[in-house]
């Protein structure tokens, strides 16, 4: 098929006569092609909207068939008759169409949602056959790449990439200033990946070593144009040089939203062979690169997954010891990569595009069966009309349709004011969500079709049982006695809020489990306090530690500051690897991997994290720069692993290796001095696992204690003495608590969501039940008559029209806590600490519904039950 | 008089477009000729029910051509006027001359001088 997208091409179909489509279609593909040129994509397909509708009176015109014309006729009948009942019980339309319009609605955002993520990394040409290697990193060490090109004929192409040179001093025109981040990358990176060049080619951009391509924005932001190709920009800190001259040799289209790569300045890995360390490209045990193989289309990536053991060790000559090793294809990388310990991009949750997908098909169910159970109560109204109908002739299908046509239209009204909604709700939506929408309604006809998928989907689902029900009126017997109150359709209408109800008690307790979760996860006693405490980023290069001591003093002087700490990581950092040899595993060279922690001296006491053994590290004493800390997993660990005298380990020594050129080189060997209580280094998704604390003779973090009182002043404070300290960066900080918070940033977004949702089905839901018991406390209007006059109290009747709805709530309790434990269970399991459901999430969940149902109902019972009998009894 | 026989401006414009294109007439190509030479928008709804009306009439015929590569794969249907069209575009053109040429000396100002 041709450039436009299905939606027009059934657009087209529907307004062609048969007879003429295959040409009229040639016409409109090349047209719309024309006009996608020159005019773009949104503006053709709004033109090919237009001249699709103008062909539908050609259409009629090639009709033939009489029976067609009549069926129009009656259609037009069917909308009047449809538009009058809607007219005649203002109430009715109103709810029907306002909570059909907020199910569509919520459909709608989702469907945006979901479609918007899984558009991520659909355009790269080579798309199907990149592959990202992942172990339990994103970074793998350099040379595996081009191995595996060297030894499976299936690989044919491998690129790399580097994204941590951030916040580089940029220079333009010496008084421009400016600070980015910088992606280094393998100079094949535009033959691999598919981004638009605006100047300069894809194959030629990275050829040459000082040269750099920008984006779009940038170039404006930096020269005012995009023509900038040869202009030079001057970096500071870049590959670790004081200062380093770029040549602009390409610029690109901004980075695509859906794109997991996120970048705007790329350089080649040549600029860092030249400059820095040659030999980290050569190293096996550094994993700091990441790697995108380029498969041949059709090779299996399972069997180099299954082959790596073998590969690694015949190449590196270590043993592979991770657990998982994976090639991972490109659109998955977004959705699929939660279980690594560490990712340089933003990961989506696979598990939470499902349950948003879940969560708006009942919100739609519950608007559809709203909908389905007052046209059904209402039946008695429309059964002379039925009635009728079939003596004037109308068969069933007739009817059907009628009443098929009669719900899509009210969808379609819906669907206006969902239009409404989600326009309003979108800027509410993103504030709580932290998602940006809008990205997913660029595509008008996409949006469109969308939308009246969702209105015609709606109307079908909602209009399908009331129209088999309604028709199915014998004529004779609704003639006969016209007062057929509907009674039968009782068992499926209970049924229906049953089901409504117990999708609304799912939501409530699936709600209040997640908020439990998450109130656990943000109460949880972390194994040191977070709160109040600052973090300075003063940069790796040059390191703080040379002028530690005026930082110090100045930082102490301010005052609200309690203490101060230099330090290299802070909790909720990623723990690297590195190598550890223990006391009596001598043999093995250079250590096993441990996770390593790099700190101050006394930035363990500002954290205020215990010790379960020994002491801290403490700035006098000099041989403490070489001693090591363990956590209480740790030490569980080394006892199993390296023997029994670890059982008392303090003043046993460990050996810390990292590799200089290639090789393993021992750094410095110390005594353990203290064991520190498991704490929570990282998020509450994860266990805690083994660590190893020791002080690091380059630190590039400022921890500060300070009063949360003053935070104003004290940021002000040290913004001002920050130049002195001769930082390659500018003064920027956090608090721990938000580094920390930003863990749950998706589980948060993901809650919020659920909130807003699961508060709409249930409004929603009431909104029916009101219609409903409207409707019953009408129909039994002489009924209660009666009874008052032969003596009912009110609180008699009031009790006869709640219990109907009591036995309702409690049938659907029962059929909904199995559920939603099962359920909650399975989302909880995303976390390794996490609480055990509690009882009270079902009271609670239960004692709310059955109070907004009673209290929806009973505003009906009460207005029957105190009604004047002679009001309702006169009338015949 | 029977209107089957009758066409009106659109048409006329139309099937002259068709006849100047000749070879290549096909939907497009006309909607484009006519918006070009004339300066006014055609919708396609508009040119296609035109179209079809004229072949209804007996004033067009269509054949389908090959189906091409571009186009999403679709066939073009080239239109050519037939001798009924021919002829009522004569008798049109005729009708025309005919009520020209009457309008007496003066009457209209379009041609100063003469």
């Amino acid at each position: 098929m041709g450039q436009s997208n299905r939606f027009l091409q059934g657009l087209l179909r529907l307004c062609c006569p048969p007879s003429r489509l295959d040409d009229v279609e040639g016409d409109f593909e090349e047209l719309f092609e024309e006009r996608v040129k020159e005019l773009g994509k949104t503006r053709a397909t709004l033109y090919f909207i237009f001249d699709a509708l103008s062909l539908i009176p050609l259409k009629l015109l090639t009709r033939q068939n009489n029976s067609h014309r009549t069926n129009n006729l009656m259609i037009r009948n069917y909308v009047k008759v449809a538009r009058r009942n809607l007219a005649k019980d203002k109430a009715y339309a109103f709810i029907n169409i306002f909570g059909l319009a907020v199910g569509m609605a919520c459909a709608f955002v989702i469907l945006v949602f979901v479609r918007l993520e899984l558009s991520y990394d659909i355009f790269h040409e080579k798309g199907d056959q990149i592959h990202r290697v992942q172990h339990v990193y994103s970074v793998i060490s350099a040379p595996i790449g081009p191995k595996m090109v060297e030894e499976y004929p299936g690989v044919v192409g491998v690129t790399r990439l580097n994204p941590f040179s951030t916040d580089i001093k940029v220079k333009v025109d010496q008084d421009k200033v400016f600070y980015e981040d910088f992606l280094i990358a393998d100079n094949n990176f535009f033959e691999t990946f598919t981004f638009q060049f605006i100047q300069g080619s894809p194959s030629e951009a990275l050829k040459s070593p000082e040269s750099v391509v920008i984006t779009e924005s940038v170039a404006l932001r930096y020269f005012g144009k995009t023509d900038v190709l040869g202009e030079v920009i001057e970096t500071e800190t870049l590959m670790k040089q004081p200062s380093l001259p770029l040549k602009i040799s390409g610029v690109i289209e901004d980075v695509p939203h859906n794109s997991h790569l996120q970048f705007d300045h790329v350089v080649s890995f040549e600029l860092m062979t030249r400059y820095r360390d040659p030999g980290l490209l050569d190293s096996w045990v550094v994993d700091w690169i990441v790697t995108y193989l380029v498969l041949q289309p059709g090779a299996d990536p399972v069997e180099i997954e299954n082959d790596y053991k073998r590969f690694y060790l015949a190449h590196s000559g270590r043993e592979f010891t991770d657990l998982t090793f994976r090639l991972m294809p490109m659109k998955d990388v977004r959705h699929h990569s939660s279980y690594l310990r560490s990712d340089f991009i933003e990961q989506g949750n696979i598990n939470h595009i499902k349950i948003f997908s879940a969560v708006a098909i009942l919100v739609l169910i519950i608007a559809c069966i709203n909908y389905m159970n007052l046209a059904t109560a209402k039946s008695a109204q429309r059964a002379k009309e039925v009635g009728l109908r079939k003596v004037m002739g109308a068969v069933p299908k007739q009817l059907i349709g009628q009443f098929m046509v009669e719900s899509i239209l009210i969808s379609f009204l819906a669907l206006i004011l969902a239009g409404g909604f989600v326009m309003l709700s979108l800027p509410l939506l993103q504030s709580i969500s932290g998602i940006d929408l809008r990205h997913g309604l660029t595509d008008i006809g996409g949006i469109i079709a969308m939308g009246v998928g969702i209105s015609v989907l709606t109307g079908i689902l909602a209009g399908s049982y009331p129209a088999v029900y309604l028709s199915s009126f014998a004529a004779a017997d609704i003639l006969k006695d016209a007062r057929n109150n509907g009674k039968s359709s009782g068992i499926i209408r209970k049924s229906l809020v049953v089901l409504q109800l117990s999708v609304s008690v799912s939501l409530i307790v699936g709600a209040l489990i997640v908020l439990d979760q998450m109130q656990f996860v943000q109460n949880r006693d972390l194994g040191f306090k977070t709160d109040q405490t600052m973090v300075l980023d003063y940069g790796f290069t040059p390191t703080l530690n040379p002028k530690w001591d005026l930082i110090k003093t100045q930082i102490m002087g301010i005052p609200g500051v309690k203490e101060v700490a230099a330090t290299n990581s802070v909790p909720g950092d990623n723990a690297p690897f590195w190598g550890y040899q223990f006391e009596g595993d001598e043999e093995n060279e250079g250590g096993d991997g441990w996770p390593g922690y790099y700190v101050g001296p006394n930035a363990i006491d500002l954290l205020e994290m215990e010790m379960v053994m020994g002491r801290s590290f403490s700035e006098e004493i000099e041989s403490d720069k070489s001693a090591f800390l363990l956590n209480e997993t740790g030490w569980t660990e080394a006892i199993a692993k390296y023997g029994d005298h670890w059982k008392e380990p303090l003043g046993k020594t460990i050996a810390y290796y990292v590799e200089v050129n290639g090789q393993l080189t021992m750094q410095k060997k110390g005594p353990v001095i203290g064991v520190v209580k498991d704490f929570h280094f990282r998020s509450l998704q994860n266990e805690i696992e083994s660590l190893v604390i020791h002080q690091s003779p380059r630190n590039w973090r400022v921890m500060a204690k300070v009063d949360a009182a003053n935070v104003t002043e004290i940021t002000a404070a040290i913004e001002e003495v920050w130049p002195q300290w001769g930082s390659s960066k500018p003064f920027s900080y956090e608090f721990l608590n938000q580094k920390y918070a930003e863990y749950y940033a998706s589980e948060k977004r993901f809650s919020n969501i659920l909130y807003v949702f699961c508060g709409l089905a249930i409004s929603i839901a009431c909104l029916g039940l009101f219609g409903l018991a409207s409707f019953m406390a009408q129909q039994r209007i002489k009924e209660i008559g009666i009874r008052k006059v032969l003596g009912a109290s009110v609180v008699g009747i009031f009790g006869m029209i709640t219990s109907d709805f009591a036995k309702l709530i409690i049938v659907a309790l029962i059929l909904a806590f199995p559920l939603s434990w099962y359920l909650g269970n399975s989302w909880l399991d995303n976390f390794a600490y996490r609480i055990d459901i509690s009882w009270l999430s079902f009271l609670i969940a239960a004692l709310l519904i059955a109070f907004l149902t009673l209290f929806t109902v009973s505003w009906q019972a009460l207005k029957a039950s105190k009604a004047n009998p002679v009001d309702s009894l006169r009338s015949e | 008089m029977n209107t089957r026989n009758n066409i009106g401006e659109f048409e006329e414009v139309v099937m002259l477009t068709v006849g100047i294109l000749s070879e290549n007439a096909y939907g497009l190509a006309i909607k484009k000729e006519i918006e070009e030479r004339l300066k006014r928008k055609v919708s396609m709804g508009a040119l296609h029910t035109g179209l079809y009306r004229l072949e209804d009439k007996g004033f067009l015929t269509s054949r389908l051509g090959e189906a091409t590569k571009t186009r999403g794969g679709k066939p073009k249907r080239y239109f050519a006027v037939t001798a009924s069209g021919q002829k009522s575009l004569k008798e049109v053109m005729d009708t025309r001359k005919i009520l020209w040429d009457n309008i007496p000396d003066g009457v209209f100002q379009l041609f100063p001088g003469k």
